[in-house]
């Protein structure tokens, strides 16, 4: 995949479409082959260094709740900003993926108060705030 | 508790200092209630009793007391025991109350038992007179609490005053502290054993009983010991329970948020991260309520340990602060690493735990 590809996997349940994308996003050691993404061998980093990578260069948008329920809709948006040193604020940053989510209004909201599709969508801002090389989102239907 | 306990009994140690106190026969269990329970009592031997112990091989140090029980009148600000002592001969009274007053004490001057009240002028009226406070003991948790020491001219003032107000003594001669006493406190030579010491002095004094203060010391330290061991036992036991109950709990309660926890692998925390988040969060959760434990505790042993120390019969004194503080921080430290501990294998578990099966389970 080339830079601003954007790619669909479609196929039958069982069919493998979550196995491949937690591979992708460096949760599921394949049993052959690699996953590389910008060069790099997901699967060859370390624990430390995988994770950063993780949390640098893919943004994965999990099927169903994956939202931290203590947490309030921007806190749930901030976070992969938090879990490793940064510079800057990441909060402006945060409500406008929000606003282009729609969902600018429900920044102080918790996930309880959101409906289906409007926590899928914190999710996918979620995704989005590291400014990730690839994003994936399981079942996106 | 078990301070206050220990407290107690090392008080009461110190302040029974005699070896053996020689009182009518008869009267040895009042002597006890006396000095342990603070029940008035008084009673009488003749004088010259002091000259055929003075006889009697192997005594150190012998001093009188004299005993007279103030009455629930008018006349009298409360109902106490009061003990007359010798100065010159007292190796009993005069340490400890040197702990609280150093001068000598002055004819006309009282020295009172921790749990007496007295007015706003240190003073206290018995038999219609007044009589100066010169200090306030420490706690004892013994009957010396509720009692009042005095030089044997005090004594004889409360005497007159009391023979003023037509006070009925109960012994056939009307007490006088130049003829008579109420006990002797006798010190053994170190070289001497004190059972057979006993046996000596009730021998040559067939008038007279014995109460041993080390023998009432072993009747409540035993008590004492059976409760501090039952409770020691029940400490070990509730604080292993409590190691379980947390590791179970812990156990639990990260299971069920495991899912959590995977999106936190998901959004790209280590595994390293994770167990110190959740470890951080048991220490936590263990400090907090070891803090509410110590608040709900303080607040129901302080506040009564006066009620505490009569339903255990027991001589029961508060510990220091400085031990308090050992205590509190103690129950803060033990807690705040049990919780931890309890939640090490739960949050190894799932610090190792395989995020894309987690993140599954359930679909």
């Amino acid at each position: 995949m080339d830079s601003d590809d954007f790619v669909s996997v479609v196929g039958h349940s069982g069919g493998g479409k979550s196995t491949l994308l937690n591979m992708i996003a460096g949760l599921l050691k394949p049993t052959s082959g690699s996953v590389t993404i910008q060069d790099q061998d997901v699967f060859a980093l370390s624990d430390e260094k995988g994770s950063f990578f993780r949390n640098s260069k893919i943004g994965y948008v999990p099927q169903g709740q994956g939202l931290l329920a203590n947490l309030t809709v921007l806190e749930n948006v901030c976070l992969p900003f938090y879990l490793f040193k940064r510079e800057g604020d990441v909060i402006p940053k945060a409500l406008s993926l929000l606003e282009r989510m729609g969902i600018g209004s429900l920044a102080a909201s918790y996930p309880r108060q959101l409906s289906g599709g409007e926590i899928r969508r914190v999710s996918i801002a979620r995704a989005l705030i590291n400014a990730p090389a690839l994003s994936g989102i399981q079942d996106a239907s | 508790m078990l301070l206050s306990l220990q407290n107690g009994m090392h008080s009461m140690e110190r302040r029974l200092g005699a070896d053996l106190m020689v009182v009518p026969r008869g009267y040895e269990r009042r002597a006890e209630s006396a000095l342990l329970r603070g029940e008035p009592s008084s009673f009488y031997l003749n004088k010259d009793i002091l000259l055929k112990i003075s006889q009697i091989k192997g005594i150190e140090q012998c001093s009188p007391q004299f005993f007279l029980t103030s009455l629930n009148d008018a006349c009298c600000s409360l109902p106490v025991q009061m003990i007359g002592f010798d100065p010159d001969t007292d190796f009993v009274v005069q340490p400890w109350i040197s702990t609280v007053y150093n001068e000598n004490l002055s004819d006309g001057q009282l020295i009172v038992g921790s749990e007496i009240d007295i007015n706003h002028n240190n003073t206290l009226i018995f038999f219609r007179d007044t009589y100066q406070v010169a200090a306030h003991l420490d706690k004892t948790a013994t009957g010396l609490d509720t009692s009042i020491f005095m030089n044997m001219n005090t004594m004889r003032s409360m005497l007159n005053g009391a023979r003023g107000v037509g006070y009925a003594f109960d012994s056939p001669n009307l007490p006088d502290p130049d003829k008579m006493i109420s006990t002797a406190l006798l010190r053994i030579d170190k070289d001497y054993d004190l059972d057979e010491m006993a046996l000596s002095v009730l021998s040559a004094l067939p008038e007279a009983s014995l109460a041993i203060p080390k023998q009432m010391m072993r009747g409540i330290a035993s008590s004492l010991n059976a409760l501090t061991s039952f409770l020691y036992i029940s400490v070990f036991g509730l604080w292993l329970f409590a190691a379980l109950l947390l590791s179970t709990v812990f156990f639990g309660s990260i299971n069920e948020r495991k899912k959590e926890f995977a999106i936190y692998r998901v959004l790209g925390m280590t595994r390293k991260k994770l167990f110190l988040l959740v470890m951080n969060e048991a220490t936590l959760v263990s400090l907090f309520g070891s803090v509410i434990g110590i608040v709900l505790a303080s607040l129901g042993v302080f506040p009564f340990s006066t009620a505490i120390g009569d339903k255990l019969n027991l001589p029961y004194i508060n510990p220091d602060t400085r031990n308090v503080l050992l205590v509190l921080s103690f129950s803060l430290a033990l807690p705040a690493a049990l919780g931890p501990l309890g939640a090490i294998f739960s949050a190894f578990k799932i610090s190792k735990a395989e995020t894309y099966l987690v993140m599954r389970e359930g679909e």
